[in-house]
């Protein structure tokens, strides 16, 4: 049972291990590149600088704020796959990246697509020419250069690389700039209420004062006449009231429209502003690094400073960088882009270097770790095809691994260990091998028990030794051939009850010994034959040791302790075939030993005993160990006078 | 005169006379098995049927005893001086102890059955 353990455990190793192989492959993006939007006409509008500041206090590249928050936040200490979730942290950021069989599939398809490199040259050209334009030291760029560049944004969304992410780049800025001319126009328009607004409370400030002014001076008029006419002076005077009211109503409706007005103009700003960093988020979290850096760079240059700080998205960046009190910025953002780009880069000059070394199964770990963080990036996409198509190879091949232990198909490992080792010499085939062959044998083991157990009738440990077989090698051909003997033997008892008596009778205990597991479930119910075939195993058994260790004093060069021992296994069965091919085989070597101690048993045989005991004394002068020797002496010496 | 030189003369003759006696003794004992031919070792092992009914001399030391045979005597492994190695039968009648690692000039008779039986013995 221990020892079935074992096994399994070593069977369990040689699982993970080729997990290992493949585990290391992370799990697939869940974002892919939104469709196509609609694209702006070129006559969009373009409005100057001046959108609302969102910020108090922005990053800007020029404080170098940002630099310092990257080194912050990048903790190259973290860089892990985690499977389970579907997630991979890198430098201290994680992207999710969905499901692995999704991603190992979209990695075989990256293996297998070919490039044209004119045209991908031709596309990364065009973004070449775009982050050139927007670079950085570029910051107070005319917005004719970028209109340009935005142009350009069409010219690289032909290809079929771009996947549309040009386009929508092109949108979000395009929206920018609408959004600036509605800012404008509303800007006017709530101009325009204010000055309404003004005359508006100037009527009615200019109606009150002229009420007061006209009841003031009914009310002197009023008391002049009362002294003169010593009478009632009458009612106060009402007219004017109902038009005060109205012009008070529509100088409220005035402030309330400029009120609305500049809402509206604040949440136009604020729309636009959301719309472009949700978009440079989704770039960064989908893996499209490039694109991000481009968005990133027509964000800072039509925002110019303000507006930088991250208005959505927080809760994911959150996440994404995991320091507290950490504002984020869209510099950050672009800092990050470029980052994981240069380690896209980084990492596929490694494959290329362990590729041209020939360590090719590092080459293909290495890619596998870098498409998993830049599969979008252009220094993975134009890899050499012909490169690729080598990898391929491999990664099936280690795939395959994975699906044949899992079927513990230890056969169809080594065969496919054999085709990696010819391609890869860096793959640690021996680690695998060498639990293939511990689970392999296990297996014969337990075969073996069952044919130990057949052979002495043992029909229920002979099934329990099966079970065990197939269970640690379901594939064992030796089973199959085991069952099949099984099956024969259960449809001939007779037939092996005939040949049985038949070889014993010739006194070929080798042969019976051959198919002592068939005779033995064939006489399981016949003691006699079956206590006979215990000691003809027996006798071949004890032969078969003696073989075993003659052949290892001839390894050792000590012929003559090996022709001993042949000579005590002749004592068990002289007739047997396999002795007697030792024997022809070892003869030559010790020809001298042979010769004479051979003509010593014959004196001894034909009752020379004087001559017989000389002659053994011969031999034993060439074998002083010699065990034939040393009996054959002890035997004719007290016969020496006769 | 004469009383006086016959002690020393008589004093000087008598060693003399014992030393060549003995000389004498041992010269014809060693004449007479010198006499017998060396044992050839190699000529029985190949055929000792031809060598049966011979007597020779064989110069050898004692290795081991085999087998103490009683009134038979006993068979002892002794190695030749050219370094072979055989059994002897030492019979019964040849008194005296048999010392291993000792070296004896032997008289030996091979018999009809290969056997060699020593006839005679003295260490040398």
């Amino acid at each position: 049972m221990k020892k079935k353990l074992l096994v399994l455990f070593l069977a369990a190793e040689a699982l993970t291990l080729t997990a290992q192989i493949l585990e290391s492959f992370p799990p697939p993006q869940a974002s892919s590149p939104a469709p196509a939007a609609p694209q702006p006409s070129p006559q969009a509008p373009v409005s100057p600088a001046g959108t609302p500041a969102l910020s108090a206090q922005p990053v800007s590249l020029e404080s170098g704020a940002a630099e310092r928050t990257i080194d912050k936040v990048f903790d190259v200490n973290s860089d892990s796959f985690e499977t389970e979730n579907g997630s991979i942290k890198w430098k201290g950021k994680t992207f999710s990246i969905g499901d692995s069989r999704i991603v190992r599939a979209r990695f075989e398809r990256y293996l297998a697509r070919p490039v044209d490199s004119a045209g991908f040259n031709s596309y990364q050209a065009i973004l070449s020419e775009i982050i050139s334009q927007l670079a950085p030291s570029n910051d107070n760029l005319d917005e004719e250069l970028i209109r340009a560049a935005w142009d350009r944004l069409f010219d690289a969304a032909e290809y079929d690389y771009d996947g549309s992410a040009s386009i929508m780049i092109a949108n979000v800025v395009y929206q920018s700039w609408r959004m600036r001319s509605e800012y404008e126009i509303k800007r006017m328009e709530e101009s325009e209420k204010l000055r309404a607004e003004k005359d508006s409370r100037n009527r009615m400030v200019m109606h009150a004062e002229f009420m007061e002014y006209a009841n003031d001076k009914l009310k002197r008029e009023m008391s002049l006449s009362r002294q003169r006419s010593g009478g009632n002076s009458g009612d106060p005077r009402s007219i004017g009231t109902a038009e005060l009211a109205a012009r008070t109503l529509e100088w409220e409706k005035a402030v309330a429209d400029t009120a609305a007005s500049k809402t509206s103009r604040e949440a136009t700003a604020l729309k636009a502003i959301l719309q472009f960093q949700s978009q440079i988020v989704s770039f960064l979290m989908g893996r499209n690094f490039q694109q991000a850096q481009i968005a990133s760079m027509f964000y800072r240059h039509i925002y110019r400073g303000n507006a930088q700080d991250l208005q959505v998205g927080k809760e994911q960046l959150g996440d994404f960088i995991q320091i507290s009190q950490f504002t984020p910025s869209v510099d950050t953002l672009e800092m990050v882009a470029m980052q994981a780009r240069k380690d896209a880069s980084d990492g596929m000059k490694a494959v290329e270097a362990l590729y041209n070394s020939g360590e090719l199964y590092g080459a293909l770990q290495r890619l596998m770790e870098t498409f998993i963080i830049g599969e979008y990036e252009p220094s993975l996409v134009a890899f050499d095809y012909e490169k690729k198509k080598v990898l391929h190879g491999l990664y099936r091949d280690v795939s395959a691994i994975k699906s044949l232990a899992d079927a513990k198909d230890w056969g169809g490992i080594e065969k496919t260990l054999g085709d990696i080792r010819k391609v890869a010499s860096d793959f640690p085939y021996r680690e695998i091998l060498s639990k293939v062959q511990t689970a392999q044998r296990a297996s014969d083991m337990h075969l073996m028990s069952a044919k130990q157990a057949a052979a002495l009738g043992k029909a229920d440990d002979v099934k329990k030794a099966l079970i065990s077989a197939m269970e640690i090698w379901p594939l064992n051909p030796a089973i199959k051939e085991f069952n099949e003997d099984l099956v024969d033997i259960t449809a001939g008892m007779e037939k092996f009850s005939r040949k049985f008596d038949e070889l014993l009778s010739q006194g070929n205990f080798r042969a019976i010994s051959l198919e002592a597991p068939e005779y033995g479930l064939a006489f399981r119910n016949d003691t006699a034959r079956a206590s006979k075939l215990k000691e003809v195993v027996l006798k071949i058994s004890q032969i078969d040791a003696m073989l075993a260790q003659a052949a290892e004093f001839e390894k050792q060069k000590n012929p003559y302790f090996a022709w001993d021992v042949l000579e005590n296994a002749r004592a068990i069965d002289p007739n047997d075939p396999d002795l007697a091919r030792a024997f022809a085989h070892l003869a030559p070597e010790v020809s001298d030993y042979v010769k004479i101690l051979g003509k010593a048993k014959s004196a001894e045989a034909e009752g020379r005993y004087p001559e017989a005991l000389n002659l053994y004394l011969s031999a034993q002068d060439i074998f002083p160990a010699s065990q034939a020797c040393r009996t054959g002496i002890e035997r004719v010496a007290p016969r020496y006078a006769e | 005169m004469k009383t006086k030189l016959a002690p020393i003369i008589i004093a000087v003759i008598i060693p003399v006379v014992s030393v060549f006696i003995a000389l004498t003794l041992v010269y014809f004992k060693k004449k007479n098995l010198s006499v017998l031919e060396d044992f050839s070792y190699a000529e029985y092992l190949s055929s000792p049927k031809n060598l049966s009914g011979n007597s020779y001399l064989l110069n050898a030391e004692i290795e081991l005893q085999l087998v103490n045979l009683g009134d038979k005597g006993r068979v002892v492994a002794v190695r030749t001086d050219k370094g072979d190695k055989l059994a002897v039968l030492i019979p019964a009648s040849i008194v005296g102890n048999i010392v291993t690692k000792q070296r004896y000039a032997m008289e030996v008779l091979v018999g009809d059955n290969g056997r060699i039986t020593v006839k005679s013995m003295g260490k040398y």
